[in-house]
Protein backbone atom coordinates (compact mmCIF):
# COMPACT_ATOMS: atom_id res chain seq x y z
CA UNK A 1 0.00 0.00 0.00
CA UNK A 2 1.50 3.29 -1.12
CA UNK A 3 2.28 6.21 1.64
CA UNK A 4 -0.29 8.32 0.42
CA UNK A 5 -3.08 5.62 0.21
CA UNK A 6 -2.55 5.14 3.94
CA UNK A 7 -2.48 8.51 4.85
CA UNK A 8 -5.66 8.91 2.56
CA UNK A 9 -7.31 6.10 4.74
CA UNK A 10 -6.14 7.36 8.05
CA UNK A 11 -7.18 10.95 7.33
CA UNK A 12 -10.84 9.83 6.07
CA UNK A 13 -10.63 7.38 9.63
CA UNK A 14 -9.90 10.08 11.89
CA UNK A 15 -12.47 12.68 10.09
CA UNK A 16 -15.40 10.11 11.03
CA UNK A 17 -13.81 9.70 14.44
CA UNK A 18 -14.42 12.99 15.49
CA UNK A 19 -17.73 13.13 13.87
CA UNK A 20 -18.65 10.19 15.93
CA UNK A 21 -16.85 11.91 18.82
CA UNK A 22 -18.97 15.17 18.12
CA UNK A 23 -22.05 13.16 18.10
CA UNK A 24 -21.74 11.42 21.01
CA UNK A 25 -21.20 14.90 22.77
CA UNK A 26 -23.99 16.82 21.63
CA UNK A 27 -25.95 13.55 22.68
CA UNK A 28 -27.52 12.68 19.17
CA UNK A 29 -25.89 9.81 19.08
CA UNK A 30 -25.50 7.13 23.07
CA UNK A 31 -22.01 6.19 24.12
CA UNK A 32 -23.75 2.44 23.27
CA UNK A 33 -24.47 2.88 19.51
CA UNK A 34 -21.39 4.65 18.70
CA UNK A 35 -18.95 1.95 20.17
CA UNK A 36 -19.32 -0.50 17.20
CA UNK A 37 -18.65 2.34 15.04
CA UNK A 38 -15.77 3.16 17.34
CA UNK A 39 -13.93 0.17 17.01
CA UNK A 40 -14.14 -0.52 13.49
CA UNK A 41 -12.49 2.68 12.82
CA UNK A 42 -9.99 1.25 15.35
CA UNK A 43 -9.49 -1.71 13.11
CA UNK A 44 -9.34 0.22 9.88
CA UNK A 45 -6.18 2.57 11.35
CA UNK A 46 -4.73 -0.56 13.01
CA UNK A 47 -4.53 -2.70 9.95
CA UNK A 48 -3.51 0.22 7.54
CA UNK A 49 -0.06 -0.06 8.69
CA UNK A 50 0.07 -3.82 9.27
CA UNK A 51 -0.23 -4.71 5.13
CA UNK A 52 1.60 -7.79 5.80
CA UNK A 53 -0.30 -8.92 8.48
CA UNK A 54 -3.35 -8.33 6.06
CA UNK A 55 -1.82 -10.38 4.02
CA UNK A 56 -1.31 -13.51 6.11
CA UNK A 57 -5.11 -13.10 7.21
CA UNK A 58 -6.51 -13.15 3.48
CA UNK A 59 -4.34 -16.59 2.97
CA UNK A 60 -5.14 -17.97 5.97
CA UNK A 61 -8.64 -17.65 4.43
CA UNK A 62 -8.00 -18.43 0.91
CA UNK A 63 -8.70 -15.18 -0.51
CA UNK A 64 -6.57 -13.99 -2.66
CA UNK A 65 -6.63 -10.38 -2.59
CA UNK A 66 -6.24 -8.05 0.47
CA UNK A 67 -8.60 -5.96 -1.26
CA UNK A 68 -11.49 -8.75 -1.89
CA UNK A 69 -10.47 -9.59 1.93
CA UNK A 70 -11.59 -6.21 2.97
CA UNK A 71 -14.54 -5.75 1.04
CA UNK A 72 -15.83 -8.80 2.43
CA UNK A 73 -15.27 -8.06 6.07
CA UNK A 74 -16.83 -4.30 4.95
CA UNK A 75 -20.37 -6.22 3.84
CA UNK A 76 -20.08 -8.90 6.82
CA UNK A 77 -19.83 -5.16 9.01
CA UNK A 78 -22.30 -4.04 7.14
CA UNK A 79 -24.82 -6.85 7.67
CA UNK A 80 -24.78 -6.95 11.37
CA UNK A 81 -25.05 -3.66 11.94
CA UNK A 82 -28.11 -3.58 9.59
CA UNK A 83 -29.64 -6.51 11.52
CA UNK A 84 -28.88 -4.95 14.84
CA UNK A 85 -30.76 -1.75 13.52
CA UNK A 86 -34.01 -4.03 12.51
CA UNK A 87 -33.89 -5.41 16.26
CA UNK A 88 -33.54 -2.07 17.57
CA UNK A 89 -36.91 -1.16 15.52
CA UNK A 90 -38.73 -4.17 16.31
CA UNK A 91 -37.67 -3.64 20.37
CA UNK A 92 -39.26 0.05 19.56
CA UNK A 93 -42.11 -1.05 17.98
CA UNK A 94 -43.07 -3.04 20.84
CA UNK A 95 -42.55 -0.15 23.20
CA UNK A 96 -43.98 2.74 21.24
CA UNK A 97 -47.48 0.03 21.14
CA UNK A 98 -47.37 -0.15 24.87
CA UNK A 99 -46.98 3.58 25.20
CA UNK A 100 -50.09 3.62 23.17
CA UNK A 101 -52.63 1.61 24.99
CA UNK A 102 -51.40 2.70 28.05
CA UNK A 103 -51.67 6.09 27.32
CA UNK A 104 -55.22 5.01 26.00
CA UNK A 105 -56.55 2.96 28.92
CA UNK A 106 -55.22 6.01 31.04
CA UNK A 107 -57.38 8.16 28.70
CA UNK A 108 -60.28 6.04 29.30
CA UNK A 109 -59.92 6.02 33.04
CA UNK A 110 -59.54 9.48 33.70
CA UNK A 111 -62.67 10.40 31.80
CA UNK A 112 -64.78 7.55 33.31
CA UNK A 113 -63.39 9.51 36.46
CA UNK A 114 -64.12 12.54 35.36
CA UNK A 115 -67.67 12.05 34.34
CA UNK A 116 -68.43 10.22 37.93
CA UNK A 117 -66.92 12.44 39.92
CA UNK A 118 -69.25 14.96 38.18
CA UNK A 119 -71.94 12.59 38.54
CA UNK A 120 -71.55 12.73 42.51
CA UNK B 1 -70.52 -13.53 34.58
CA UNK B 2 -68.91 -9.95 33.22
CA UNK B 3 -68.91 -10.05 29.62
CA UNK B 4 -67.31 -7.31 27.44
CA UNK B 5 -68.36 -6.78 23.85
CA UNK B 6 -64.34 -5.24 22.66
CA UNK B 7 -65.36 -3.35 19.25
CA UNK B 8 -61.94 -2.33 17.40
CA UNK B 9 -62.76 0.06 15.00
CA UNK B 10 -61.16 2.19 12.25
CA UNK B 11 -62.56 4.01 9.90
CA UNK B 12 -66.03 3.16 10.38
CA UNK B 13 -67.72 6.40 10.33
CA UNK B 14 -70.49 4.63 8.27
CA UNK B 15 -71.06 1.60 10.26
CA UNK B 16 -69.88 1.94 14.04
CA UNK B 17 -73.31 3.79 15.19
CA UNK B 18 -75.41 0.97 13.95
CA UNK B 19 -72.96 -1.96 15.30
CA UNK B 20 -73.38 -0.21 18.60
CA UNK B 21 -77.10 0.87 19.27
CA UNK B 22 -77.65 -3.40 18.38
CA UNK B 23 -75.28 -3.74 21.25
CA UNK B 24 -76.63 -1.61 23.89
CA UNK B 25 -79.82 -2.73 23.09
CA UNK B 26 -78.88 -6.29 23.85
CA UNK B 27 -77.94 -4.75 26.99
CA UNK B 28 -73.82 -5.53 27.13
CA UNK B 29 -71.18 -3.66 28.27
CA UNK B 30 -68.97 -2.64 25.43
CA UNK B 31 -66.35 -0.95 24.93
CA UNK B 32 -64.85 0.98 21.37
CA UNK B 33 -60.96 1.08 20.36
CA UNK B 34 -60.62 3.58 18.21
CA UNK B 35 -57.12 2.75 16.10
CA UNK B 36 -56.52 6.23 15.26
CA UNK B 37 -58.98 6.32 12.85
CA UNK B 38 -58.79 9.72 9.88
CA UNK B 39 -62.73 9.78 9.36
CA UNK B 40 -65.26 10.90 11.92
CA UNK B 41 -65.65 7.49 13.84
CA UNK B 42 -64.08 8.74 17.34
CA UNK B 43 -66.60 12.08 17.11
CA UNK B 44 -69.49 10.16 16.71
CA UNK B 45 -68.54 7.76 19.06
CA UNK B 46 -68.02 10.54 21.61
CA UNK B 47 -71.09 12.42 20.26
CA UNK B 48 -72.90 9.52 21.44
CA UNK B 49 -71.45 9.53 24.73
CA UNK B 50 -70.57 5.55 23.51
CA UNK B 51 -68.04 3.93 25.56
CA UNK B 52 -64.59 4.45 23.69
CA UNK B 53 -60.48 4.22 24.16
CA UNK B 54 -58.97 6.35 21.54
CA UNK B 55 -55.52 5.30 20.93
CA UNK B 56 -53.42 7.74 19.49
CA UNK B 57 -51.46 5.73 16.92
CA UNK B 58 -52.33 3.53 14.28
CA UNK B 59 -51.42 0.03 15.82
CA UNK B 60 -53.18 -2.24 13.61
CA UNK B 61 -56.06 -5.27 14.48
CA UNK B 62 -53.56 -7.00 17.00
CA UNK B 63 -52.72 -3.92 19.04
CA UNK B 64 -56.25 -2.52 19.09
CA UNK B 65 -57.74 -5.70 20.39
CA UNK B 66 -55.23 -5.96 23.04
CA UNK B 67 -55.78 -2.73 24.14
CA UNK B 68 -59.45 -4.16 24.75
CA UNK B 69 -58.10 -6.96 26.75
CA UNK B 70 -56.30 -4.96 28.58
CA UNK B 71 -59.06 -2.77 29.72
CA UNK B 72 -61.28 -6.15 30.47
CA UNK B 73 -58.66 -7.57 32.42
CA UNK B 74 -58.22 -4.63 34.71
CA UNK B 75 -62.14 -4.19 35.01
CA UNK B 76 -62.17 -7.62 35.73
CA UNK B 77 -64.71 -9.00 33.13
CA UNK B 78 -65.05 -12.75 32.56
CA UNK B 79 -65.09 -13.02 29.21
CA UNK B 80 -64.75 -10.67 26.20
CA UNK B 81 -66.28 -11.26 23.23
CA UNK B 82 -64.79 -9.75 19.74
CA UNK B 83 -67.52 -7.59 17.19
CA UNK B 84 -65.50 -6.04 14.18
CA UNK B 85 -67.03 -2.13 13.81
CA UNK B 86 -68.01 -2.83 10.02
CA UNK B 87 -71.15 -4.58 10.80
CA UNK B 88 -70.45 -8.17 9.91
CA UNK B 89 -70.75 -9.59 13.09
CA UNK B 90 -74.41 -9.99 14.56
CA UNK B 91 -74.72 -8.79 18.29
CA UNK B 92 -77.80 -11.74 18.39
CA UNK B 93 -75.33 -14.46 17.87
CA UNK B 94 -72.79 -13.43 21.18
CA UNK B 95 -75.12 -15.33 23.65
CA UNK B 96 -73.92 -18.24 21.11
CA UNK B 97 -70.58 -17.51 21.68
CA UNK B 98 -70.54 -16.99 25.46
CA UNK B 99 -72.67 -20.17 26.44
CA UNK B 100 -69.79 -22.45 26.26
CA UNK B 101 -67.64 -20.38 28.04
CA UNK B 102 -70.17 -20.97 30.68
CA UNK B 103 -71.07 -23.86 30.47
CA UNK B 104 -66.66 -24.52 31.10
CA UNK B 105 -66.81 -26.55 27.87
CA UNK B 106 -63.45 -24.15 26.48
CA UNK B 107 -61.37 -21.14 26.95
CA UNK B 108 -62.62 -19.60 23.50
CA UNK B 109 -65.37 -19.99 21.53
CA UNK B 110 -65.20 -18.86 17.35
CA UNK B 111 -68.05 -18.29 15.50
CA UNK B 112 -67.97 -19.17 12.45
CA UNK B 113 -69.08 -18.88 8.75
CA UNK B 114 -68.25 -22.43 7.66
CA UNK B 115 -70.03 -25.27 9.69
CA UNK B 116 -73.93 -24.37 8.24
CA UNK B 117 -72.14 -22.01 5.19
CA UNK B 118 -74.85 -19.40 6.21
CA UNK B 119 -74.69 -15.71 5.45
CA UNK B 120 -72.00 -14.26 3.75
CA UNK B 121 -68.72 -16.74 2.91
CA UNK B 122 -66.36 -14.56 1.45
CA UNK B 123 -64.70 -14.67 -1.91
CA UNK B 124 -63.68 -17.54 -3.31
CA UNK B 125 -60.34 -16.91 -3.46
CA UNK B 126 -60.07 -16.28 0.52
CA UNK B 127 -62.25 -19.37 1.35
CA UNK B 128 -59.37 -21.86 -0.20
CA UNK B 129 -56.98 -19.62 1.43
CA UNK B 130 -58.88 -20.59 4.58
CA UNK B 131 -58.90 -24.06 4.38
CA UNK B 132 -55.32 -23.64 3.65
CA UNK B 133 -54.59 -22.30 7.23
CA UNK B 134 -57.37 -25.02 8.69
CA UNK B 135 -55.20 -27.58 7.21
CA UNK B 136 -51.82 -26.56 8.44
CA UNK B 137 -54.14 -25.88 12.10
CA UNK B 138 -55.03 -29.71 12.11
CA UNK B 139 -51.82 -30.60 10.76
CA UNK B 140 -49.92 -28.91 13.41
CA UNK B 141 -51.89 -29.83 16.50
CA UNK B 142 -54.49 -31.96 15.62
CA UNK B 143 -57.47 -29.31 16.07
CA UNK B 144 -59.82 -28.77 13.86
CA UNK B 145 -60.89 -25.18 13.06
CA UNK B 146 -62.89 -24.26 9.75
CA UNK B 147 -63.50 -20.58 10.38
CA UNK B 148 -59.36 -19.68 10.77
CA UNK B 149 -59.49 -15.98 10.58
CA UNK B 150 -62.60 -15.30 12.16
CA UNK B 151 -62.87 -12.40 14.24
CA UNK B 152 -66.03 -12.80 15.88
CA UNK B 153 -64.53 -14.82 19.16
CA UNK B 154 -64.89 -14.70 22.92
CA UNK B 155 -62.16 -15.63 25.05
CA UNK B 156 -62.39 -16.70 29.05
CA UNK B 157 -60.57 -15.06 31.91
CA UNK B 158 -57.32 -17.02 31.45
CA UNK B 159 -57.17 -16.23 27.76
CA UNK B 160 -57.84 -12.20 28.75
CA UNK B 161 -54.98 -12.20 30.57
CA UNK B 162 -53.01 -13.84 28.56
CA UNK B 163 -53.81 -11.74 25.60
CA UNK B 164 -53.64 -8.70 27.27
CA UNK B 165 -49.69 -9.87 28.09
CA UNK B 166 -49.02 -11.23 24.99
CA UNK B 167 -50.97 -10.62 21.57
CA UNK B 168 -49.62 -10.69 17.87
CA UNK B 169 -49.58 -7.56 16.19
CA UNK B 170 -50.44 -8.90 12.93
CA UNK B 171 -53.17 -11.78 11.83
CA UNK B 172 -54.01 -12.38 15.21
CA UNK B 173 -56.71 -15.22 15.07
CA UNK B 174 -55.04 -17.55 13.06
CA UNK B 175 -52.11 -16.94 14.86
CA UNK B 176 -53.21 -16.90 18.39
CA UNK B 177 -55.57 -19.85 17.25
CA UNK B 178 -52.52 -22.13 17.05
CA UNK B 179 -50.70 -20.23 19.63
CA UNK B 180 -53.58 -21.48 22.52
CA UNK B 181 -53.81 -24.74 21.01
CA UNK B 182 -50.63 -25.65 21.19
CA UNK B 183 -50.55 -24.61 24.84
CA UNK B 184 -53.31 -26.21 26.01
CA UNK B 185 -56.04 -24.07 26.21
CA UNK B 186 -59.30 -25.29 24.58
CA UNK B 187 -61.12 -24.07 21.03
CA UNK B 188 -64.93 -24.53 20.61
CA UNK B 189 -66.17 -23.28 16.97
CA UNK B 190 -70.04 -22.61 16.32
CA UNK B 191 -72.16 -21.73 13.47
CA UNK B 192 -72.21 -18.13 12.81
CA UNK B 193 -74.04 -15.77 10.19
CA UNK B 194 -71.46 -13.09 8.96
CA UNK B 195 -72.75 -9.99 6.96
CA UNK B 196 -70.98 -8.58 3.90
CA UNK B 197 -69.36 -5.29 5.00
CA UNK B 198 -72.06 -2.62 4.87
CA UNK B 199 -70.10 0.29 4.40
CA UNK B 200 -66.49 0.69 3.37
CA UNK B 201 -63.79 -1.74 2.15
CA UNK B 202 -62.55 -4.56 3.91
CA UNK B 203 -59.00 -3.41 5.29
CA UNK B 204 -57.52 -7.03 3.16
CA UNK B 205 -58.04 -6.87 -0.19
CA UNK B 206 -56.42 -8.07 -3.75
CA UNK B 207 -53.41 -8.88 -4.22
CA UNK B 208 -52.95 -8.01 -0.23
CA UNK B 209 -54.57 -11.38 0.35
CA UNK B 210 -51.58 -13.10 -1.32
CA UNK B 211 -49.48 -11.17 1.11
CA UNK B 212 -51.92 -11.89 3.68
CA UNK B 213 -51.27 -15.74 3.31
CA UNK B 214 -48.03 -16.07 2.99
CA UNK B 215 -47.06 -14.10 5.79
CA UNK B 216 -50.16 -16.21 8.23
CA UNK B 217 -48.35 -19.48 6.96
CA UNK B 218 -45.02 -18.28 7.45
CA UNK B 219 -46.09 -17.53 10.94
CA UNK B 220 -47.53 -20.59 11.70
CA UNK B 221 -45.18 -22.80 10.56
CA UNK B 222 -42.37 -20.86 12.88
CA UNK B 223 -44.63 -20.96 15.61
CA UNK B 224 -44.92 -24.57 15.23
CA UNK B 225 -41.40 -25.00 14.39
CA UNK B 226 -39.65 -22.41 17.78
CA UNK B 227 -42.69 -24.17 20.13
CA UNK B 228 -43.20 -20.96 20.58
CA UNK B 229 -45.66 -19.82 23.64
Amino acid sequence: MSIRLTLFILCISLIFLIYILRNVKTHTLSVRNSLLWIILLAVIILSVGSLPLLERIAHFFGIETVSNMLFFAGFLFLMFICFDCTKTISRQNEKILRLTQELALLEKKYEDDEKTGLEK
Amino acid sequence: MKVLIIVPCYNEEKNIERTIEGIIEKGYDYVIIDDGSKDASLEIARKNNYQVIHLSNNLGIGGAMQTGYRYAARNGYDVAVQIDGDGQHNVEEVEKLIQPIRDGLCNMVIGSRFIDNKGFQSSTMRRVGIRLLSWLMKLFSGQEILDMTSGFRAIDKSLIRRFSDRYPSEYPEPVTNLQVTKLGYKIKEVPAMMNERQQGRSSIFGIKNVYYMLNVIFQLILIQLSGEN
